[in-house]
């Protein structure tokens, strides 16, 4: 579910992590892998011969599927109340009256078709793609006018260039070219196969994470204690027992394919005291148990699943004492069958009580087994998954168990756009031995969900929100500016409201902006498209980052540009760095970064654990990461 | 029955009103429409000398923190020891504030309090606070919620009872009770059934057929689900049998107030359609544990507490609020981060002083907008552009808070310490601000007793009785200057 997987401790620190002793590294190691000619001609071929025009007869028949769906979907929703608000949202009403036009406008569709992609729970979803489907087809067909069809051709053309060329992936410019030839591609060409079979050459991942093997047995190391307390009349003997017991958890990874598995084991042992009262007769015992458990749990795209943990618990039981009140209890024999007969009660009480130990054993296991594997799903995601799911966006993952560790693959896109167009790049082999977890991001990631921001208002104080809480980042700037200010906004363009850029030294922000209120000042206008460019730089005190540059068009004047410049020193700070951590806690499981690289569209960041010879002390842990 | 006894003395009056209580049946209807109320005078005499609102801001399991705060401001603030603080807490900062509320604020009370918040037992809410426990749990739909009897501890300490460790339920902690609200106190709690949106087949997310009005909290039908369920009633009954649909979209109002006698009678004089908030009549140690339940009960920490006595609300116009809901049901104080607005608004002369709020992340403040409707940042935005200063945690503790790694005394200091300074200093405002709708003194204000100087914001050509109340003004006038002792 979209709000809650949890943002681990680790990966906080992997985000926002720098120490002193950060080493920050800019090279070049990217690499394309090309596909074999033969295959890049038959995708341009098919591509080329699926561009047909569409007889007005067809359009009247998919217009007619379309409504008969849309009424359908509408009947549905008219079941409950949400669906009156759902309809609302959808634009239900003006995409009907569209449907009823003699000549439904593409562009049109094509909008209804994007308002359609959200995602809803429950039975409407079903019916929502199907319209959606049936509008995204209507929609190239209405727009299979010749005009379209020569644009297209030109979009083909420039796939072909880039399929041909592997210089041109290397720029920008071309990059952007080749984006936004196949989200044309996408909005004119019928043949959805043909399209995946386009982007399956041309790209890869654009997000990839490894944890290894000994950082995660180190994450599931744990140990709890579990008190037992049991008490239970069997056939007149009073049997009373209190005791606690230590489980010790370790971590398996066996190789997986698709799914990330982990096993948990657990083994415990405790001591409790018992004891067993007939009349008479009072015996002490002391029972020795220990216990053997397994989970399995797997991490997949969509879910944490694992099966109830198999707990199984033996008991050592030793009599301590014996004693019988009265006369009796001072001969032997009477005392040997009085305790035989205690014994016997205390070993038929034994079922229960281990009964009793794998339940809350188990239970417990559970838990620590699921926050445990939470913990590693949040790592693997860094956070992001969550944020981009709840743009509405299904990732592609892929997730698998190695001998190194667990590697997670994922294509964060669009129907209609592309991951990386470069495999992420490789780690200098002195420095890879050396990190626990490694994240690879290319700006894709970030373009293809802020995508989704469009016409979006901003607002200050939710953009300090993100820098503060979910980057972890503090700014002097912060401490300098006024408090209690009404927070300002931003309001974004309806198209490539915000595109990121990873730089060799730094990162490139270009904002399209059509509005902002700041203090008492409203500024509405055309786009404005601003740049901001940050450097990334290590000093004494750590990796942070410096706003270097905001640039401005020519044409906008000057006063407005000194009222922008004043908003976005509200929303981007003039620098930045990760914001001091404390703890007393336990420092095996924390990870600090010391590998960071940025070059051509890729950020590379690697984190180790800290060790004993970094922490001197809860202050030494001014600067690490949780 | 309407008892109006203007003409009687102020002593004849509490011995009436105390009869009252008592010969009342607790399921009669109308409870709180029908007690005495204080005159204005009463009220003007009451409340004219007051200074300070002191609202201890709920942090989880942070008591400790608060208590550092509470700490410093009674050595440094002679409002707070001299009768003329009122005292409010929402979330876990209601246990002091019910405590103050019952006790009064004196050396002895401070002393006592202090030890409780820096050395109670708030093992079983800490693990229940673990992030990663909690969402694993959440994703596979099993309770977060702890039991209600893990604040056994603190709600003995908040109604006076010394012998709490064998008490098997609250009840039994407020049978051993025999504290009152004696003191102006405050206590938030959020409306479950007014509030609730949640989506039908997917309980994370929202279900958006309802609409809040931040101006006054209150909380409505879309216009287009109210047609609706006009026209569908049956619908209605299935998907909200808590609910009455009425005559209008209104639902209800998003929070109530527990307050003790004297604020119910002061903030019931706010019109209806300006209050932020229900107020609910505290008048025994029973409703005083309601209160910390149902303000502690945040979604998540416990389950949500039913009031079993619905007729101490005071509802709109006289009618009883069983006309618009079923039950009433609390959900935790969360909701609004300081709640200042109604009393400053009666008492224009008081100072604001908050014990410090934590933001939520993006995350949960998602989360509990799609389960509650309410977006708490910017309710926070207007409701702390009352206080005149908040002790803020600084980034240190914010990060000790994440680890759950401070012992009690080592939170007590960190609070002490943040006070100080920022009391030192005069600052203590959160960042983002926004001016709420009413943001006036009400139509039946009290005057202060001691006329301030900075009672209004400077601005021009208003009218006098829409003048803007200046806040965010620091605590410096309320400071013993240094040559007051304790």
């Amino acid at each position: 579910m979209v709000f809650l997987q949890k943002r681990p401790s680790a990966l906080i620190g992997l985000r926002i992590a720098a120490i002193a002793a950060a080493t920050i590294q800019f090279v070049t190691t990217y690499k394309i892998v090309f596909a074999d000619e033969g295959s890049n001609r038959r995708i341009v071929e098919s591509l080329l011969a699926g561009l047909k025009t569409t007889s007005p007869s067809k359009v009247r028949t998919s217009a007619a599927k379309a409504e008969e769906i849309l009424h359908r979907l509408r009947s549905e929703l008219s079941e409950q109340a949400i669906g009156v608000v759902l309809g609302k949202e959808l634009l239900l009403d003006q995409l009907a009256s569209e449907l009823q036009s003699e000549q439904p406008n593409g562009s049109v569709l094509r909008q209804a078709e994007k308002t359609l992609r959200r995602t809803f729970p429950g039975r409407v979803q079903h019916t929502v793609n199907e319209l959606r489907a049936s509008v995204a087809d209507l929609a190239l067909q209405v727009s299979s006018t010749p005009a379209n069809l020569e644009d297209a051709r030109r979009s083909i053309a420039i796939v072909q260039n880039h399929l041909n060329d592997d210089q041109l992936r290397k720029s920008w410019e071309s990059e952007l070219e080749l984006r936004a030839a196949f989200q044309n591609l996408s909005e004119l060409h019928p043949s959805v196969g043909d399209l995946e079979e386009l982007r399956k050459q041309l790209t890869f991942p654009n997000y990839s994470s490894l944890i290894k093997k000994d950082f995660l047995t180190t994450l599931a190391s744990r140990s709890f204690e579990l008190p037992i307390h049991f008490r239970e009349h069997r056939d007149g003997t009073a049997i009373v027992g209190n005791g606690k017991f230590k489980v010790d958890l370790s971590l398996a990874l066996p190789p997986s394919v698709g799914e990330s598995r982990l096993m948990i084991h657990a083994v415990g042992t405790g001591q409790i005291n018992t004891s067993a009262d007939r009349g008479r007769a009072h015996v002490q015992a002391r029972i020795l148990p220990s216990i053997h458990g397994t989970q399995i749990l797997r991490i997949r795209a969509d879910q944490v699943s694992g099966d109830t943990p198999h707990v199984a618990a033996r008991l050592n039981t030793h009599l301590t004492s014996i004693q019988l009140d009265g006369l009796l209890g001072r001969c032997g024999l009477i005392e040997r069958v009085a305790a035989r007969a205690v014994q016997k009660k205390l070993s038929e009480s034994d079922r229960s009580l281990s009964n009793q130990i794998e339940q809350s054993v188990q239970g417990r296991v559970e838990d620590e087994g699921f926050d445990l594997a939470y913990r590693i799903n949040g790592l693997l995601r860094l956070g992001i998954w969550d944020r981009i799911q709840s743009l509405d966006f299904e990732p592609d993952i892929r997730l698998q168990n190695d001998s190194e560790g667990i590697r997670s693959d994922i294509h964060y896109v669009r129907n209609d756009q592309f991951a990386a167009l470069s495999q992420k790049p490789e780690i200098p082999g002195e420095v890879y031995p050396s990190l626990d977890l490694i994240s690879w991001v290319h700006e894709s990631v970030a373009n293809n969900a802020l995508d989704a921001i469009k016409g979006v208002r901003l607002d200050e104080a939710t953009i300090r929100g993100l820098w503060r809480v979910e980057f972890k980042l503090t700014s002097d700037d912060w401490e300098r500016t006024q408090a209690a200010r009404i927070p300002a906004v931003i309001e974004l363009a309806d198209q490539f409201p915000l595109q990121v850029r990873f730089l060799p030294q730094g990162v490139e922000l270009v904002l399209r902006a059509t509005a902002c209120e700041i203090d008492d000042v409203v500024l509405n206008g055309p786009v404005s498209e601003l740049l901001i460019r940050y450097r990334l730089e290590a000093d004494t005190r750590g990796i942070q980052i410096i706003r270097e540059h905001v640039g401005f068009p020519a044409s906008l004047p000057i006063e407005q540009q000194a009222i922008w410049l004043k908003a976005i020193d509200r929303f981007f700070p003039q620098s930045a760095r990760p914001a001091p951590k404390f703890s007393n806690a336990s420092t095996s499981q924390l990870l600090r970064l010391t590998y960071l690289t940025s070059s051509h569209g890729w950020i590379v960041a690697g984190a180790s654990r800290l060790t004993p010879s970094i922490i001197t002390g809860s202050q030494a842990l001014n600067e690490s990461l949780r | 029955m309407r008892v109006e006894i203007h003409e009687m003395g102020t002593m004849f009056r509490r011995l009436l009103y105390g009869a009252f209580v008592l010969l009342l049946p607790t399921g009669s209807m109308g409870f709180a429409q029908t007690l005495n109320r204080l005159s204005t005078e009463e009220l003007n005499e009451r409340f004219g000398p007051m200074e300070l609102l002191f609202c201890f801001q709920g942090k989880g399991s942070c008591l400790p923190y608060d208590g550092g705060v509470l700490h410093e401001a009674y050595a440094r603030i002679p409002a707070m020891r001299n009768g003329k603080t009122i005292v409010a807490g929402n979330s876990s900062g209601s246990i002091p504030a019910a405590y103050f509320g019952c006790f009064g604020l004196n050396d002895a009370t401070v002393r006592h309090a202090e030890e409780r918040l820096k050395l109670g037992n708030r093992d079983a809410v800490r693990n229940m606070e673990s992030i990663s426990n909690k969402i694993s749990k959440i994703s596979r739909g099993k309770p977060t919620e702890i039991q209600h009897l893990e604040l056994r501890e603190y709600i003995a300490f908040a109604l006076g009872v010394q012998q709490w460790q064998d008490a098997q339920s609250i009840a039994a902690i407020v049978g051993r009770s025999s504290a009152r609200p004696q003191f102006p106190c405050l206590i938030v709690a959020c409306n479950k059934e007014v509030l609730e949106d949640r989506h039908p087949e997917q309980k994370l997310l929202a279900g958006r057929l309802k609409e809040i009005d931040l101006s006054n909290m209150h909380v409505s039908w879309k216009p287009e689900v109210f047609d609706y369920y006009q026209q569908h009633p049956d619908r209605f009954l299935r998907d909200h049998p808590k609910l009455i649909l009425g005559a209008d979209r209104k639902i209800g109002r998003a929070m109530t107030f527990f307050v003790d006698q004297s604020m119910f009678d002061l903030l019931s004089r706010v019109p209806a359609n300006e209050r932020l908030a229900d107020l609910r009549l505290m008048t025994d140690a029973a409703d005083v544990a309601l209160a910390v339940m149902a303000s502690a009960s945040e979604p998540s920490y416990f389950e949500a507490v039913v009031d079993p006595h619905p007729e101490k609300i005071l509802a709109d116009n006289g009618s009883s609020i069983l006309e618009s809901v079923r039950q009433r049901t609390y959900y935790g104080g969360y909701i609004v981060s300081l709640p200042a607005q109604d009393v400053r608004r009666m008492l224009p002369g008081i100072r604001v002083l908050g014990s410090g709020w934590r933001h939520n992340p993006l995350v949960a403040r998602r989360l509990l907008k799609n389960w509650l409707l309410a977006d708490c940042e910017e309710i926070a935005f207007r409701s702390e552009w009352w206080a005149d200063l908040e002790v803020n945690p600084d980034a240190e503790f914010e990060s000790h808070i994440e680890f759950r790694d401070l012992s009690g005394e080592e939170e007590f200091q960190f609070g002490v310490r943040r006070a100080k300074e920022l009391f030192d200093r005069d600052i203590g405002l959160p960042a983002f601000v926004k001016k709420p709708y009413y943001h006036y003194p009400a139509s039946a204000a009290i005057a202060p007793r001691q006329a301030t100087g900075d009672i209004y914001a400077n601005e021009e050509g208003h009218d006098a009785t829409h003048r803007t109340l200046k806040t965010m003004r620091g605590i410096r006038p309320l400071l013993q200057t240094s040559g007051e002792t304790r």
